[in-house]
């Protein structure tokens, strides 16, 4: 899960690494990722999101399909 | 106290140890909690196997309590005089959605990379507004979903 400076560059690091492309997104969707899944970390009653749970979160986030799917 | 209470106070003192620049061993929180070793050491056990810490492999050194790094990673996250490590990108940036509302303020300044040339790439979380010196800045991640726990630490 890491940061690049465009597309370009993930498409360059791919071919350097030998690893496929995954999914590329913005950092808007990152924001949006992160506050929904971390907002509650710090309170008592945090518990790990169950698999309806964190998809529904990533939906939220604006991303979808197989890539996104906990049972795939 | 029941064991998901006494969990419960070891996840948070875990967090609270993070929170004030160390990556918490097994005695300071037990110290912390004014509790023996030996009980710590088994909710360090349950809390991995429930997902919600990643200790290094043949030890009780914690390596991920989310968003936290306990090692040091190319995630910085820098929040008044304090900085932390974060694992990766999302928990990065985790750090400052988990603060805001936790702490008189979560405005943060991540210092990281591009994963492909290296250079050196700048977030800042001003008032709640994610923004960067790298305006075409993407995020990549390599493993689908439901691949993620097979190799937490690459992932």
């Amino acid at each position: 899960m890491r940061l690049f400076r465009s597309e370009e560059h993930v498409m360059r690091w791919s071919e350097k690494s030998g690893i496929p492309v995954g999914e590329v997104f913005s950092l808007d969707s990152l924001w949006r990722l992160a506050q929904m899944w971390f907002h509650d970390r710090l309170s008592p009653s945090w518990r790990r999101p169950t698999m309806d749970e964190a998809h529904a979160v990533f939906a939220q986030a604006g991303l979808t399909g197989s890539f996104w799917r906990l049972d795939a | 106290m029941d064991t998901t209470s006494f969990d419960t106070s070891v996840r948070l003192a875990i967090m609270d140890g993070f929170l004030t620049g160390a990556t918490p061993s097994v005695g300071a929180v037990a110290s912390a909690l004014g509790t023996d070793i030996g009980s710590v050491e088994a909710a360090f056990d349950r809390l991995a196997a429930g997902r919600a810490i990643v200790l290094t492999p043949g030890t009780r050194d914690i390596r991920m309590a989310a968003p936290f790094a306990g090692v040091p990673t190319d995630f910085r996250v820098r929040v008044g005089e304090r900085s932390y490590y974060a694992n990766c990108i999302w928990d990065a940036v985790g750090i400052p959605a988990m603060l805001a509302g936790a702490a008189p303020s979560a405005d943060a300044r991540i210092e990281t990379e591009c994963a492909d040339c290296s250079a050196p790439v700048g977030l800042a979380v001003d008032a709640g507004r994610l923004t960067t010196d790298v305006p075409g800045a993407v995020v990549h991640f390599a493993v689908p979903a439901a691949r993620w726990w097979a190799d937490i630490v690459f992932t």
